[in-house]
């Protein structure tokens, strides 16, 4: 279930704010517990196990951390085996398949590959476990002592299944105490409401574009509209990740929790490096505590960091899907980061107006390894993208990107105005007003009308 | 921590691990499915008799059909295709010839998305086309395309061929009532176009990914069956572009489509020229004296 479905807007959260809202303080959190376990099992339905391994997952990381720290002389030994448990269920669900396709790809044997169904949100709350245990590990946080406090915090629904990755120690305080008063509630709609606008007005409609790229084959777009395809490509991602960020924060909001930021207008930077410190940055934060600071940071000799780098966005890469296009993506991202460190980063801050031209140019390309995974497709998109290298094409319509820029523009136009900080100063000056309430209502109002006319859904009827 | 719970929680992670995950992973694995090998697929060629080569057979080894062989033939053989998708066709084979592109010069098409497609990425860039996304048979007279009228196209202009591909938005609709506008077009363009053949088509089939509850094959090819009965083989003949896309089963290939309801921009080319294969003489008594 997303939140940017009718169930989720009109069943379940009406009905989990009711409960929420009812029962006395120290059933909150038991309260949180429950209603994420039903809103994941809905979303495994055909795989009950999934759901006793999630349980067994919190109790297993909530004992490890209390012997963690019992038994600070063994706390080595058991942070190691939660580690090892924590990343092997990760392992064996998103890199088998891949794994033994590789071996039958360059061993040429014949191993027959399975398809192992990834368990909903296992990326995100694997993180979120080793995190707790390396926190508790090095002293940053206490062991969690109830149980039910621990489940809360793990399988809170709002950032269960696409994050923010959120460190046990930003939320422990909150898990004990927290106050609730209707003008967290009110921010929280507010917050949601401008998630959901983003994803489903925004992100919904400019993907449209993106999906025709495929429905009419790479091999029949023309250059200007393989530009466009990539360019709505950029914006959907933006949109529906960070749209779905803030839906995440206005719901812990509502119920009493701080949830870290995950975005921070990311296309307004002028190198890859400041990009991925205002992408997705509770996992970048995630990376850097964990990985490239335990392996010496920046305070190592160059080649060293340079090391730091390779494996810290070889991680990244891989984390984000099991192919070699995502570790391609990686390595893409590692190179210009590097070049950035040692060579151009200096002059692209200095002249920030050919940084963002730069960005203008790496950021669709390098979401272009992201979105395709398959490398002949990728091959021929890049070379549409780049006529001059020379490929056969077949029947490209006439003006094609002149139509759909005429269906689209309206759709890029708001994307631009909206990947900028401006519509958010904006927001922060208006705020409290009846004006922008009023606004709000509509954008919630329009995104259920669009989810309603399935406006998102590509196979609709009448769509033919 | 006391002497009871430490015991407590140190069965429980032993367990956890040794036990109980190497039993989720047994389950886990028995319950995954095998991922399917990609079936080599070539486009679908179009075989000057009006059959299709792209079938396959079991190695992935591509078979060609007897020259001539009806695809109807090569469904029934295989037995899991839906019942009856081209059997109550009238009487194909005779009656086509083959022309060249020129033949569609001065021909109309009217049509849905599916119909948008061929004008867009097909080869009949001298033909005219009335279509539109979401275009219906009880909508065709109120719907405007480039701010013109149904009624002003066919009256505007004197075509030699009228292709029509309607319905599949309807599928879900009474088919009764579909066919009944369906005809009216028909008995429409047979007066405010004297001189044309009309080609009334079957609607292309979706790929099994892209079945809803509405939108079946099943349904589609009812419907189908309904439109075929609207050809008299003197002036209006029926079409079935699906043999040229379907896959073994009946479904639209997937190797054709992305969405799985409308061919790739490369594949209208294919399309055009299997209508060029499935002409008739503009002189129609001639064609209906040879039956």
């Amino acid at each position: 279930m997303v939140f940017s479905s009718l169930e989720f807007i009109f069943l379940f959260l009406p009905a989990f704010m009711i409960v929420y809202g009812l029962v006395p303080k120290k059933y909150k959190n038991a309260t949180i517990f429950a209603g994420s376990i039903i809103f994941y099992s809905m979303g495994v339905l055909k795989r009950p196990i999934y759901i006793l391994l999630f349980l067994l997952t919190i109790l297993f990381n909530f004992i490890i951390g209390e012997f963690i720290e019992s038994y600070r002389k063994a706390g080595r030994l058991w942070l190691l085996l939660g580690i090892l448990f924590n990343i092997g269920w990760l392992v064996f669900f998103k890199y088998t398949g891949f794994f033994i396709e590789n071996v039958n790809v360059f061993v040429r044997d014949d191993f027959l590959v399975k398809d192992i169904i990834l368990p909903i949100g296992i990326s995100f709350y694997t993180f979120q476990n080793v995190s707790y245990i390396i926190d508790v590990y090095r002293r940053k946080a206490k062991a969690e002592t109830n149980l039910i406090n621990y489940g809360a915090y793990i399988s809170m629904f709002p950032q269960l299944i696409a994050g923010p990755i959120v460190k046990y120690e930003t939320v422990a305080a909150q898990l004990k105490e927290r106050s609730h008063n209707i003008k967290r509630v009110e921010d929280g709609l507010k917050t949601f409401t401008i998630g959901l606008g983003y994803k489903v007005l925004l992100a919904n409609q400019i993907g449209g574009l993106w999906k025709k790229m495929g429905d009419i084959g790479f091999r029949s777009i023309s250059s200007p509209l393989a530009w466009l395809g990539i360019l709505a490509f950029t914006f959907q991602i933006y949109f529906d990740f960070c749209g779905y960020s803030y839906m995440a924060i206005g719901l812990g909001r509502i119920m009493g929790f701080d949830i870290p930021k995950n975005f921070d207008h990311p296309y307004m930077s002028t190198t890859m490096g400041e990009f991925w410190r205002r992408w997705h940055m509770t996992l970048g934060n995630w990376f850097k505590e964990y990985v490239y600071i335990p392996l010496g940071g920046s305070r190592v000799k160059t080649s060293l960091i340079v090391r730091n780098y390779f494996i810290v966005w070889l991680l990244t890469g891989v984390w984000h899907g099991a192919s070699w296009n995502f570790i391609l993506w990686g390595m893409v991202l590692f190179g210009l980061i590097m070049l950035e460190r040692f060579v151009i980063g200096d002059f692209l801050k200095k002249y920030r107006i050919v940084g963002h031209l730069y960005m203008f140019l790496v950021i669709p390309l390098t979401w272009l390894l992201f979105a395709v995974t398959d490398f002949r497709q990728l091959s021929i998109y890049f070379s549409r993208l780049i006529p001059i290298i020379p490929v056969k094409t077949y029947s490209i319509m006439d003006k094609d990107y002149v139509k759909y820029f005429g269906i689209y523009w309206k759709y890029f136009l708001a994307c631009l105005v909206f990947s900028t900080n401006i519509p958010e100063k904006i927001y922060k000056k208006i705020k409290d007003s009846y004006f922008c309430a009023v606004l709000l209502l509509i954008v919630f109002w329009a995104s259920v009308y669009c989810m309603y006319m399935g406006k998102d859904d590509p196979f609709l009827y009448y769509r033919f | 921590m006391n002497k009871f719970k430490q015991c407590a929680y140190t069965l429980l992670l032993l367990s956890t691990c040794f036990v109980a995950s190497p039993l989720m992973i047994h389950k886990i694995w028995k319950s995954s499915a095998f991922v399917e090998k990609p079936a080599a697929s070539a486009p679908p060629t179009v075989n000057k008799n009006g059959g299709t080569e792209n079938t396959t057979d079991e190695n992935g080894q591509p078979v060609t059909q007897p020259e001539g062989a009806a695809p109807a033939d090569t469904t029934a053989a295989n037995g899991q295709a839906p019942a009856a998708e081209t059997a109550t066709t009238p009487a194909q084979p005779d009656i086509f010839v083959e022309s060249d592109l020129a033949y569609f010069d001065d021909a109309l098409f009217i049509g849905d998305s599916r119909t948008v497609g061929l004008k867009e990425y097909g080869d009949f860039k001298s033909s005219d086309f009335f279509c539109t996304e979401g275009l219906a048979t009880d909508k065709i007279n109120k719907t405007e395309v480039n701010g013109k009228k149904f009624d002003e196209i066919i009256d505007a202009k004197q075509y030699g061929k009228v292709y029509v591909m309607l319905g599949i938005n309807e599928v879900g609709n009474d088919h009764e009532y579909v066919l009944t506008s369906y005809r009216a077009i028909v008995e429409k363009l047979k007066v405010h176009q004297p001189d044309a053949v009309i080609y009334v088509q079957a609607n292309l089939h979706v790929s099994s990914a892209a079945e809803t509850k509405v939108i079946t094959n099943a349904a589609i090819d009812d419907l189908n069956n309904g439109i075929a009965s609207l050809a008299d083989n003197k002036r209006v003949f029926y079409l079935d572009i699906n043999e040229l896309f379907d896959d073994e089963y009946g479904y639209f290939n997937q190797s054709y489509t992305h969405d799985g309801v409308h061919p790739e921009g490369m594949y209208y080319t294919q399309w055009c020229q299997w209508l060029c294969t499935k002409t008739v003489p503009k002189y129609v008594e001639t064609t209906t004296a040879a039956e």
